[in-house]
């Protein structure tokens, strides 16, 4: 089982906390209508770790908020969560936590339709390069070779890919 | 008021948004030095810069888990996996009850085998077993969840997608294609996919199918499951909200459909949730609630914490998710001594 060691919290302390304020105002001003970050932030954490486990993130903070962006909009979506919340004492109601907790299972099935649908929304070549290389990992030289184009057009489609997504994605968050 | 696209486009005019988005493809492919120097340059020109940049950063990060997602036995990548224009996308559930104990998670690839005569293709016959909730990918795709304990074994060929439910149950999101059935198959029956959602229930004595959306066709089949060697004896098609039962215990395969209706409805339709939602508990009594989807043994050595009370909202089969959260945001300390026990201490500061 991985376990939350001292190298990861160091990690988490030094690549995602710091963001947090910075986090919730991004958040604060797409989502106006969700009132409680807490569980989406702290749900949002254990992605990225978990993400950060299993393959070294070139830009964590960027993942942080784009999982936390992608559970934002799966929770408009399902207009439902359940709750995590650790009581240190309950006669006094001492919150020593208020975080709470999505199921991974649930999450994960979100996950991947919103992500699918996004890739689906871009243009046939475009597609086809960002199914490449986000779901088979493979390097732009690669791509260029599977699809027979120049790595320029792999980048040039990138490119498109990443406005195309952005558009998506706001338009999502209306 | 504006959405949120039109404030983005009105924030970063049409120019910086297209030079943002040609760093990020720079930055996934890996920057050189002379890039570095050109893009801090960038970026120290115009305080937004770094902002339009972040916008477009954050939208290729999140597409970074979806490797996770790649098809588990693809002999090689398929560029159009992703590809809905020629099909719908509807999704099947499949259960079968009666687990055995923990098993293994494996992934093993059986065999290469070749069914039929004369010019048969290669089909590649990949088995699943799982110990805890897992989630496979197919390289048409579709998908499966495998509840625990669960085993599965998949094989493709050209004119069908056949999945055998070797025992315990799984949930398939199935890329539906008419001109390649999504068959599943038990010892007792096998369900087509006609674009629904259903369940298949089996154990010693009871078989049941259950539909939830759509449509099934539902086929008894005696001798060999697999579809291109087995006979048909009993086929029905059943629709959304009804079931067919049948008690193993008779000789004669003869079924009952009946119309679930009202909170029978419901609690089928909600059975796989298995969220259990606990007010005010001590941790020591919620994670007895894991004893039966784990074999893991967790030793809370800390009074303090065995009596710390918690409102929670677990998942029974996902006991590691939830220490991790007590290690992240509960002040607890994990000592991990897997085969052995897991330790738990109230952490010192």
């Amino acid at each position: 089982m991985p376990q939350v060691d001292k190298q990861e919290k160091d990690w988490f302390l030094k690549e995602l906390h710091p963001h947090e304020p910075m986090l919730r105002a991004w958040l604060a001003s797409r989502f106006p209508t969700i009132s409680d970050f807490e569980d989406i932030i702290q749900e949002a954490y254990m992605q990225t770790i978990k993400r950060h486990r299993k393959k070294e993130l070139d830009a964590p903070k960027a993942f942080l908020f784009a999982i936390t962006r992608n559970l934002c909009i799966n929770l408009l979506r399902r207009n439902k969560i359940v709750s995590f919340e650790s009581i240190k004492d309950s006669d006094t109601q001492t919150y020593t936590d208020q975080s709470k907790y999505i199921p991974d299972t649930v999450m994960d099935k979100e996950q991947y339709v919103t992500l699918t649908r996004a890739i689906q929304s871009l243009p046939k070549k475009c597609r086809r390069v960002f199914t490449l290389r986000k779901i088979y990992g493979m390097s732009l030289k690669e791509i260029s070779e599977e699809l027979n184009i120049s790595i320029k057009t792999v980048e040039a489609q990138i490119t498109i890919g990443v406005k195309k997504s952005q558009e998506y994605f706001m338009k999502l968050q209306d | 008021m504006d959405g949120h696209y039109k404030t983005f486009l009105k924030t970063f005019d049409k120019a910086q948004r297209q030079q943002a988005a040609e760093w990020v493809t720079l930055h996934e492919r890996g920057l050189t030095d002379e890039e570095k120097s050109a893009f801090e340059k960038w970026l120290s020109k115009d305080p937004s810069n770094e902002a339009c940049f972040f916008e477009y950063q954050v939208t290729l990060a999140g597409f970074e888990a979806m490797d996770e997602w790649k098809p588990a036995y693809s002999t090689s990548p398929n560029p159009d996996l992703l590809d809905n224009k020629s099909h719908v996308k509807t999704k099947v559930f499949v259960a079968l009850g009666g687990l055995a104990a923990a098993i293994t998670i494996a992934v093993s690839l059986l065999t290469i085998m070749q069914f039929g005569t004369g010019n048969a293709e290669q089909v590649i016959v990949k088995t699943y077993q799982a110990q805890s909730y897992e989630k496979h990918f197919l390289d048409d795709g579709s998908a499966f969840y495998l509840q625990k304990g669960s085993e599965v074994a998949v094989s493709y060929n050209s004119s069908e997608r056949h999945i055998e439910l070797i025992k315990g149950e799984a949930e398939f999101v199935v890329n539906h294609d008419p001109r390649r059935p999504f068959i599943v198959s038990t010892e007792v029956g096998r369900v087509t996919a006609l674009g629904t959602v259903f369940s298949v229930f089996e154990d010693a004595g009871y078989w049941e199918v259950f539909v939830k959306e759509g449509k099934v066709r539902v086929a008894e089949v005696k001798e060999d499951s697999r579809p291109d060697r087995s006979s048909e004896h009993y086929t029905t098609e059943l629709v959304a909200g009804q079931r067919i039962i049948e008690l193993l215990t008779d000789e004669e395969f003869s079924p009952e459909v009946e119309t679930l209706v009202g909170e029978a409805l419901e609690a089928r339709l909600a059975w796989k949730d298995q969220i259990i939602e606990m007010v005010s508990v001590p941790l020591s009594e919620i994670l007895l609630e894991f004893k039966d989807f784990s074999s893991q043994t967790v030793v809370i050595s800390d009074e303090e914490l065995k009596t710390m009370r918690m409102t929670v909202a677990i998942k029974p089969d996902s006991l590691y998710d939830f220490i991790d959260l007590l290690a992240l945001t509960a002040g607890v300390e994990v000592n991990d001594t897997s085969p052995g026990p897991i330790y738990l201490t109230k952490a010192s500061n």
